[in-house]
């Protein structure tokens, strides 16, 4: 007992610390069915009240003659339902939660008041949505602030971005730039906030990486969606944020992930390179405030947020000699060489004294939000929302992040001044505007939204100096030293000519540098990106043979990408072996035989317009059965970088077909099975590369020392002026004799890139089956099996090995001989869902899955190439064979278990333990080599992912949590979420490239050697020129570690509310 | 930086009335492969059979560079302005003679008269000489005249899906004859002769389709190789030029679809294309098929 009353006083400070902030998104449904207690028949005109500390007001309905009730359009949260009707005891429900987009049916037995015998109708209500056939995870605030989420480092990890939630629900994985979902890639994703889109009109990926601090509540949806989520082939992430209440509620907080307690990073060894990088971080952190309330009681709330955050790591730089030693060539004469170690194989290396230098890599952001909603009347009520995640990052000699990825800096292989030029600019604003009405008591619904999404994304000058600028650092070239040298002669402030030149070769044999960068910043660009939508739907509820909810909707969306961008300097130079340089990368062209016209800089503005609409019905029959049937249409325009229409993704027809049974009619238990095809949105950044690509031309300089462009002078200012003149340019090397009408100037035009008349857009289908089953009050145990497979896949292809390009459909229209793009995902998914409740809750997930297939997606793991719908991928079919494997995202074994408990130690003291366990089967491991036209790694010699696999990783987590109560509504938290709690070090990801770099090899025929593909022979693989590949042409790092997992971090937070 | 954004919402604006309308995929215009890293490949044939014995009419065919320009105008901003597009055609028998000639000659004390060595013999000097002299002069002036430049390329091809263009000038190249004497004899004799060359491109059009983009075209040359010789030829070229082994082509099996211009070629496996001996420096080559004509498609 008196466990039970701590308890329930602990469920008080809970609602009353998470409640300050709550959402006015309102999709959520609460049905059922009212009988009478005695004679179990349908109780009509009873009057069912809705309250929420998360509702304006309440909401009111009455039962139909069958005794049915439905109460839409809920923002999601805590209910207490009260049913009157006369002649019967009123009769109330609370405790009830109701989270995004759910259904959840509440059924009731009344007592008529006459009644004098004791029928017990006290039950816990249900959690499972019956109305609906989709999967995934709800994530609110009850588990946010219990289980350690979020990690710090990678994407949105600083500011403890909403998107990383994605990755708890089963079937989802982190990848390079998010979270894959049933084995898609994240930028596949739709990322809605507030009913709005915030994916990244160019490239897919999330742009909005809003706090979770601002978020009330997250609905990752994997699959088996209706039509009114479209234009994503991966999840749906679908956030809600915080709104005001009656109440004024707030909280001041702080997070913070300090270097010194992170555990040891195992050292990547590799064969080793002079110049060599490490990561080590200083700090991560975040800070905030929010407040939220009334300013009219039940008729105007407003919620406020701001949270700036930062992340500081030191990248250190430090410079290696090769150890050399002298032997007896074949030829009898002795000459010197590197030592190798006998075990690896890889060079022998030590680091130059004193050559350490450390970079500051730097990220800050400022996230905001603000949010007024108005309740017009019972039935009305209209939001408008501000909220924007500017970020900066590096800049001034300090390093920056990958806004996309995340990633932090790899190695600095140039001269180090030429580092930390350059600030990288990333946010987002969102503004939207969203009404909520019913009609008709309630049986019609109007959902409406507009709203305008508004993106930066530059790499700028930290100088501040402008693009297309000659002056500052816009207009420095950056220049690409090419030919060997010695490092001790190229940054002489090591002093290490002495330990180099030991070589008896100058340097560089024991200190070699060949490709060597310097001067300026490179490419600079700024881009603005804007997603202008809106959409509408009505929702209509109808009784005709059971009851209908019959929603029709329509979706614009108008999306466009400007850019602004260039070289600095104009022009990037490169160093040429005869010692000319060449300008090799410029943006112009030429008016006609060399006359070349630069540009001081390439602007280019793509745009895309999406119309499309759906019609769906969800008809449930006799409260056991509901067919979900329905069908969404989309079309897609998409506007290249010079205004023209490009390519246009007619006619997506996407049919959705779901069953779900109710086989006790009690809302307790469903079976459940789905059809759905899913249709891709294509981002801006076809567009803009293809419609036309962009437009550049090149040219010879005169080199050497004393000549125009001079070695010694070219990285500065001065020397590049030289360099830059039209005077410097030289005739090509085959001079008039050439077949180019342009004597000096090479390039210059462009063409669109045609596309096959008979293109289809790109979708996927997915077939999902699957049972859930409320065994005990808040407790479900489920399990599903999804299939998924590609249909049609838009790529570029090249039907003349590399000649000419075009975008098509493999294995359609015109490129017919190329192979179907396929991507099979096979999964089954055990799950255990408690919701918190009684001071403790716990999920637990177990998926099985395959992922197999030649196309990953819209980015390539392989080498993080994020180039949606024209990647390399199938550019070639040469490039396919073998190419049919294994994923890298396949992971056959997944499991996710996440436990936590409340304990109570005092009325005003509680304290909070979570634990999670995150474990994984390893990624597949192919052999690649060099491909004859396309080079790289791009080869497969055996089939795709046939060489075994990485090992399995495991995570644990963990969560302390102690909250103190001030006084009624204060409390003042804290916690410490430890990530990888054992600082596992197990090997995350290996090389899988076979050959060394420069050596192209053909695909073995049938992909398959006799044995262990592990002990693959170089003699075994065929290079290009028909000879055997030799053993000094094997990649000794082949399987081996290039990364580990991330280290033992610790966050500490602090929190109060009030 | 405001101005940009109202610019892309009225842009898209107007985007959204504009689409709604076509569900077709749009035509890429007039697309031309240009000979940036492989040449193109000509096959002539005579338009009269009587030409054959003239000294003009033996041309069986050669690499021609091939390349599409886009004149802009240039405004405030970078803003660009297309103004027309046009070709340039540069045939190897023009640009090959720029190729300077080398020979030996004796070397001649200050009295005129023949250096010999301690064993008696002529001391020859190796020289090199251009065969256009001063073509660089005057910004390549001379250089200039031997591409062949159309005045205008349509921007969007016919129903046959065959780009246009018109207003060609001749392309010329005259060498001056490089000669040396004898001392012995006192024979001059010809290292490399003078040299009127004309060819004069019309009706060229380029077959541009999504599915071969640029990559064949048709057109008639009248060559001249000095005054009083012109014939006449029927161009049919495609790109990129790829050898091919005539043997092969004779005996198609499915190994050596490379060498007879199928699968694997490096051309458009779709391509009706026929090897020819001699035409590339010498060597076998992958032409249009000429009894098929511009476009040559296997199924078409």
């Amino acid at each position: 007992m008196q466990v039970r009353r701590m308890l329930r006083a602990t469920g008080v400070v809970v609602v009353a610390s998470l409640s300050y902030g709550t959402a006015a998104y309102a999709d959520s449904v609460i049905i059922g069915t009212v009988v009478s207690a005695d004679n179990k028949k349908p109780a009509a005109d009873v009057v069912v009240t809705a309250t929420s500390p998360n509702l304006q007001g309440e909401q009111v309905v009455v039962t139909d003659a069958q005794g049915n009730y439905r109460i839409p359009q809920l923002p999601p949260g805590v209910y207490t339902l009260r049913f009157d009707k006369e002649s019967y005891r009123p009769f109330s429900r609370s405790e009830i939660q109701l989270r995004l987009d759910r259904t959840i049916r509440v059924n009731v037995e009344m007592l008529p008041e006459e009644m004098s015998e004791t029928i017990v109708v006290t039950a816990t209500p249900p959690t499972i949505d019956v109305g609906s056939t989709s999967v995934g995870v709800n994530v609110d605030q009850d588990f946010i602030k219990r289980i350690a989420v979020n990690r710090p480092g990678g994407k949105g990890g600083a500011t403890r971005s909403f998107e990383s939630l994605a990755e708890l629900a089963p079937g989802a994985q982190s990848d390079s730039y998010g979270v894959s979902i049933n084995g898609t890639t994240s930028p596949e994703n739709g990322y809605v906030v507030d009913g709005l889109s915030t994916n990244d009109p160019a490239f897919g990926v999330n742009a909005s990486p809003l706090s979770v601090e601002f978020v009330q509540d997250v609905n990752i949806i994997t699959g088996g969606y209706m039509p009114e989520y479209g234009r994503s082939t991966g999840g749906v992430l679908n956030a809600v944020t915080k709104s005001g209440s009656n109440e004024f509620h707030g909280s001041v907080y702080g997070n913070l992930t300090p270097g010194i307690f992170e555990g040891q990073r195992t050292p990547v060894v590799s064969a080793a390179s002079v110049v060599t990088g490490r990561n080590n971080l200083q700090a991560i952190g975040d800070f905030g405030a929010t407040l939220g309330g009334p300013i009219l009681k039940d008729k105007l709330w407003f919620f406020a947020g701001v949270a700036p955050s930062f992340s500081n790591y030191t990248h250190t730089r430090s410079v290696n000699y090769f150890e050399t030693e002298e032997y007896t060539t074949s030829t009898g004469t002795t000459a010197r060489r590197v030592v190798r170690d006998p075990v690896t194989g890889f060079n022998k290396s030590q680091q130059i004294p004193g050559s350490e230098r450390e970079y500051d890599v730097t990220g800050q952001s400022l996230q905001y939000m603000g949010k007024l909603t108005y309740l017009i009347n019972q039935d009305h009520n209209v939001s408008v929302s501000l909220a924007g995640t500017p970020s900066v990052s590096g800049g001034n000699g300090a390093l920056a992040i990958n806004p996309r990825s995340g990633a932090l800096p790899g190695t600095l292989s140039g001269d180090p001044n030429a580092y930390g030029q350059t600030q990288s600019v990333a946010g987002s604003t969102t503004v939207a505007l969203k009404y909520a009405g019913a009609l008709m008591d309630k049986k019609v619904l109007i959902d409406a939204n507009v709203g305008w999404f508004h993106q930066t994304s530059a790499t700028l000058p930290s100088d501040g100096s402008e693009i297309g600028s000659m002056e500052g650092l816009a207009g420095l070239s950056l220049v690409q030293f090419r030919n060997l040298r010695s490092i001790a002669d190229v940054e002489t402030n090591l002093n290490a000519q002495a330990l180099c030149n030991a070589d008896g070769r100058g340097g560089t044999l024991a200190c070699p540098v060949r490709s060597y960068v310097s001067g300026g910043p490179g490419l600079i660009s700024d881009g603005l990106l804007d997603r202008y939508q809106a959409n509408a739907k009505a929702t209509y509820m109808f009784s005709a043979l059971g009851n209908h909810v019959f929603k029709a909707g329509a979706d614009l969306e108008l999306l466009s990408y400007q850019q602004r961008k260039t070289f600095a300097g104009g022009v990037n130079l490169a160093e040429e072996a005869d010692g000319s340089w060449l300008d090799s990368r410029r943006y112009g062209y030429q008016n006609g035989p060399d006359q070349p016209v630069n540009l001081a800089f390439q602007d280019s503005l793509s745009r895309s317009t999406t119309v499309g609409g759906f019609l769906q019905d969800s008809w449930t029959i006799a409260n056991r059965v509901t067919l979900n049937a329905g069908v969404r249409y989309d079309t897609q325009w998409m506007y290249g970088a010079t205004g023209q229409l490009g390519i246009v993704l007619p006619n997506q027809v996407s049919p959705r077909l779901g069953l779900v049974v109710d086989p006790l009619a009690n809302g307790r238990m469903k079976v459940y099975a789905n059809f759905a095809r899913y249709y891709e949105q294509v981002p801006l950044n076809m567009a803009d590369r293809a419609f036309p690509p962009e437009a550049s031309y090149a040219a010879y300089r005169q080199g050497g020392t004393g000549a125009p462009c001079d070695p010694a002078t070219i990285t500065t200012r001065e020397g590049q002026d030289e360099c830059r003149k039209d005077s410097s340019v030289i005739e090509r090397g085959e001079g008039l004799t050439t077949l180019d009408p342009s004597f000096k100037y090479i390039g210059g035009k462009v063409d669109t890139t045609p596309v096959d008349p008979a293109l289809k857009p790109q979708g996927s289908d997915e077939f999902l089956v699957g049972a859930e089953y409320e065994v005990l009050a808040n407790i479900r145990v489920g399990a599903n099996y999804t299939h998924r497979y590609m249909n049609s896949v838009i790529e570029d292809m090249s039907r003349d090995d590399g000649h000419t390009y075009f975008i098509g459909n493999p294995s359609e229209g015109f490129a017919k001989e190329f192979p179907k793009a396929t991507r099979n995902y096979d999964a089954v998914t055990v799950l255990l869902n408690r919701t918190f409740s009684d001071g403790w809750l716990a999920q637990a997930s177990y998926t099985w899955s395959r992922l197999y297939g030649n196309y990953a997606g819209l980015f390539r793991p392989e080498n993080g190439q994020l180039d949606p719908n024209i990647t390399s991928d199938f550019d070639l079919t040469s490039l396919l064979e073998n190419r049919e494997g294994l994923l890298p995202y396949d992971r056959t074994h997944a499991i996710k278990l996440f436990g936590a408990k409340e304990f109570n130690f005092t009325k005003d003291l509680s304290a909070s333990l979570g634990l999670s366990y995150r474990g994984n089967s390893g990624t597949p491991i192919s052999a690649l080599g060099g491909h004859p036209i396309y080079g790289g790694t791009e080869a497969f010699i055996l089939n795709r992912g046939s060489v075994g696999r990485t090992p399995w990783l495991h995570n644990i987590d963990s969560n302390i949590g102690v909250n103190y109560r001030i006084s009624k509504s204060n409390v003042v938290s804290f916690s410490l979420d430890v990530f990888n709690l054992f600082n596992f070090q197990e090997v995350a990801t290996v090389d899988n490239a076979y050959t060394n770099a420069g050596v192209y090899v053909l695909p073995i025929e049938g992909g398959k050697i006799d044995g262990n593909p592990m002990d693959l022979k170089p003699e075994q693989v065929t290079q290009s020129n028909g000879r055997p590949m030799t053993e000094a042409q094997r990649n000794l790092n082949w399987t081996k570690a290039t990364s580990y997992q991330a280290p033992r971090q610790i966050r500490l937070g602090l929190k109060y509310t009030f | 930086m405001s101005k940009r954004i109202v610019t892309a919402v009225a842009l898209i604006g107007a985007a959204g009335v504009i689409s709604g309308c076509t569900l077709e995929q749009p035509s890429a215009g007039c697309i031309v492969q240009d000979s940036t890293d492989y040449p193109w490949q000509a096959l002539y044939v005579l338009k009269n059979s009587a030409d054959e014995a003239k000294s003009c009419g033996k041309l069986k065919g050669e690499a021609l560079g091939v390349f599409k320009y886009i004149e802009f105008e240039k405004g405030a901003n970078e803003q660009l302005t297309k103004k027309r597009a046009f070709i340039g055609i540069r045939p190897e028998g023009l640009a090959q003679r720029f190729e300077s000639v080398t020979y030996e000659d004796e070397v001649l004390n200050t009295d005129g008269s023949v250096q010999v060595d301690e064993d008696g013999e002529p001391v020859m000097e190796e020289i090199t000489a251009e065969r256009v002299p001063g073509a660089r002069a005057d910004n390549y002036a001379i250089a200039k005249l031997s591409t062949a430049l159309s005045e205008t390329l349509a921007d969007e091809p016919d129903e046959k899906g065959l780009c246009s263009t018109s207003g060609f000038k001749p392309a010329t190249v005259t060498t001056t004859a490089v000669t040396r004497t004898d001392e012995e004899t006192g024979e001059v004799i010809t290292v490399a002769p003078a040299e009127s060359l004309s060819y004069t491109f019309s009706d060229v059009k380029v077959y541009s389709d999504p599915s071969a983009p640029g990559t064949q075209l048709t057109g008639t040359l009248k060559y001249s190789d000095g005054p009083g010789c012109e014939a006449e030829y029927t161009v049919l070229a495609l790109w990129p030029q790829v050898g091919c082994d005539p043997e092969a082509f004779a005996n198609p099996t499915e190994a050596n679809a490379a060498d007879r211009c199928a699968e694997g070629s490096g051309l458009n496996p779709d391509f009706d294309a026929v090897c020819v001996a001699g035409i590339a420096g010498g060597d076998a080559a992958c032409v249009p098929n000429p009894a098929t004509g511009v476009p040559a498609f296997k199924s078409k």
